[in-house]
């Protein structure tokens, strides 16, 4: 018996360990709630459906036989305060550099890399059927093969109803074993595929996306190292530990590593940090990242996107609470829409089903808007602290 | 299919994405988890908790990556913090043998190849048993190698570990089920 042979039996002993029909979807179904993901959504799902309509629009009046959005539509993509910082010093690298195949064109704006992030841009029209979803593969490595995995969300326009088009700013996370690198030998892959026999979500055909296009680019980015800083703080609120351990300094970006061995719901939701009294967070300036190479277990990264590199002094940190979440009663959502006209049920599996995410006839948008914005909603719980940090930070080292 | 369908459903508010991932993944999680946790409800309970991350941070998710290994990496992480917050096991915890020896102890004996001993050891029970004295981190290693046949890479990457750690977990998991297995594979023999 080889190697093989001991996974054979691992799977047999699963196999009579866990039946083949177990089933957690009944417990799952009870614990989410689909009007919240809507009501998130709600707004972008409503402006989409008007991009569509105009889309329509455009075909009906015999205007356009394939859907094209030219550069002169593209705008610019909104930058975090980091990457704003690093333009004005002219750090960030543009490049704009196209290639096109097969009617559907890829750009690489701008690229930068520093040991806490590395930020790209890329931008992409395409030619192709209407009703085309095309599916954007992006991989980034380097010359010597190692992966980049993409890290916090960057801001941008990605696939969705129409991505036709895609103008996205993705960052990427910067592996351990290349963080010494004065510069790195990048390579970014993308493979474009769809299929113009049907759409994705369409019942009668399934959909089997081509590959349509394969962009490859290399390039050459300075590494811009950081400065370090240590902190190795652990702070009680009265129940719950959290360690505060280290950071580094970027000019797009701080990242400080943060841990606590909590139950699963509770999650890191807001901070506040004050250099020399002032304070310098705001709600668009971090962002909390739990996946990483370089993270140990229990810990996350906190990322402020922007540049602290003259923040030099007095910090004081203080995460106010974690945050946990309870979901509203499925019934109870269903009883609230309908009162107010919505029509929704509950189905068998005890989860709130709506005819349509749009207002029924005879009720404006903002009625709309407003019946929704008052249901039955998740309860946010803030949960113990606050946890406040006070430790030295010196950027006059290198 | 397409798994960039469900996903996508999910992202767009339809809850019906999150349906499609639990009737295609749970039961392979569970199964993961419970070789880890070797108690089935409490990894029922760490794959369910994982869906309800899934369909939270579903934003974060890049679609244009391969989901399973994602949902997975996630599934035995959380088996891992689950059972080593529950029990602390060390080198030194002492093995249930009659002769009283310490992990620690039998990882310094073995001499055979883990091939010859599992070709006689074919009971599944005594796998089972095997496994049980392994610690939290060597299953872990074991069910992404063998369970789900994850590349040393994969697993150094969903374990937060460079690959040197996990191929070093890895031998050493493989030298102590080997160890373990030798008096039943002395006495298979004699």
């Amino acid at each position: 018996m080889n190697e093989k042979q001991f996974s054979k039996i691992l799977h047999a002993i699963e196999k009579e360990r866990v039946p083949e029909d177990m089933d957690l979807w009944n417990e799952i179904k009870t614990q989410v709630n689909p009007m919240e993901s809507f009501l998130a959504r709600h707004r972008s799902i409503y402006q989409r459906r008007m991009i569509i309509l105009a889309a329509v629009f455009a075909l009906v009046m015999g205007t356009v036989a394939v859907w094209a959005q030219g550069p002169e539509d593209r705008k610019d993509l909104p930058k975090d305060q980091g990457l704003q910082d690093i333009e004005e010093v002219g750090l960030l690298i543009e490049l704009n550099e196209t290639q096109t195949q097969n009617n559907i064109s890829m750009t690489l704006e701008y690229v930068y890399a520093d040991v806490n992030r590395i930020s790209i841009a890329l931008a992409s029209e395409a030619e192709v059927v209407p009703d085309m979803q095309l599916h954007y593969l992006v991989d980034l490595i380097d010359s010597v093969g190692t992966e980049y995995l993409p890290t916090f969300a960057g801001d941008g326009i990605s696939p969705g109803p129409i991505p036709q088009s895609l103008h996205e700013l993705i960052n990427y996370n910067v592996p351990a074993s290349v963080m010494d690198n004065e510069t790195l030998d990048l390579i970014l892959t993308i493979e474009v595929s769809g299929d113009d026999d049907c759409l994705p979500h369409s019942k009668d055909c399934i959909y089997e996306p081509e590959s349509l296009a394969n962009f490859r680019f290399e390039f050459t980015v300075k590494l811009y190292q950081g400065i370090k800083f240590d902190v190795n703080q652990t702070v009680s609120d009265g129940d719950f530990e959290i360690e505060m351990r280290d950071g580094i300094i970027t000019p797009s970006a701080t990242r400080i590593v943060i841990c606590y061995g909590l139950l699963d719901y509770e999650r890191l939701d807001t901070v506040e940090l004050r250099v020399n009294g002032e304070i310098v967070t705001t709600e668009n300036t971090y962002t909390f990242v739990e996946f990483s190479d370089t993270l140990d277990e229990n810990c996350y990264f906190l990322i402020l996107t922007q540049s602290l590199m003259e923040a030099g002094g007095e910090w004081e940190l203080t995460i106010p609470y974690l945050l946990s979440i309870i979901f509203p009663v499925p019934q109870d959502v269903v009883d609230y829409m309908n009162e107010n006209g919505i029509p929704a049920t509950l189905t068998e599996d005890g989860m709130v089903k709506y005819d349509n995410i749009k207002p029924p006839e005879g009720m404006d948008i903002d009625e709309f808007e407003a019946i929704i914005a008052n249901q039955p909603m998740p309860v946010l719980i803030h949960e113990g602290g606050p946890w406040v940090f006070k430790f030295d930070v010196n950027t006059n080292n290198e | 299919m397409n798994l960039n369908d469900p996903i996508h459903c999910l992202k767009n508010g339809d809850i019906s994405g999150l349906e499609t991932l639990v009737k295609m993944y749970q039961v392979e999680a569970v199964r993961a988890a419970d070789l880890i946790t070797r108690d089935i409800q409490q990894a029922q309970d760490i794959v369910q908790s994982a869906f309800i991350r899934i369909y939270d941070k579903i934003e974060q998710f890049d679609e244009t990556r391969p989901f399973k290994p994602w949902f997975m990496r996630i599934v035995v992480n959380d088996a891992l913090k689950q059972i080593t917050r529950n029990h602390q096991i060390s080198l030194e915890t002492p093995l249930d043998s009659p002769n009283g020896l310490t992990i620690g102890d039998l990882l310094m004996q073995g001499d055979a190849n883990l091939d010859d001993y599992i070709e006689i050891v074919e009971s599944q029970a005594e796998i089972w048993e095997a496994l049980g004295q392994l610690n939290p981190e060597q299953r872990a290693v074991i069910v992404l190698r063998y369970y789900l046949d994850f590349s040393e890479e994969e697993i150094s990457e969903s374990l937060n570990s460079p690959k040197g750690t996990i191929k070093w977990r890895l031998h050493k998991a493989r030298q102590q089920l080997r160890t373990i297995l030798k008096p039943l594979y002395e006495g298979g023999n004699g």
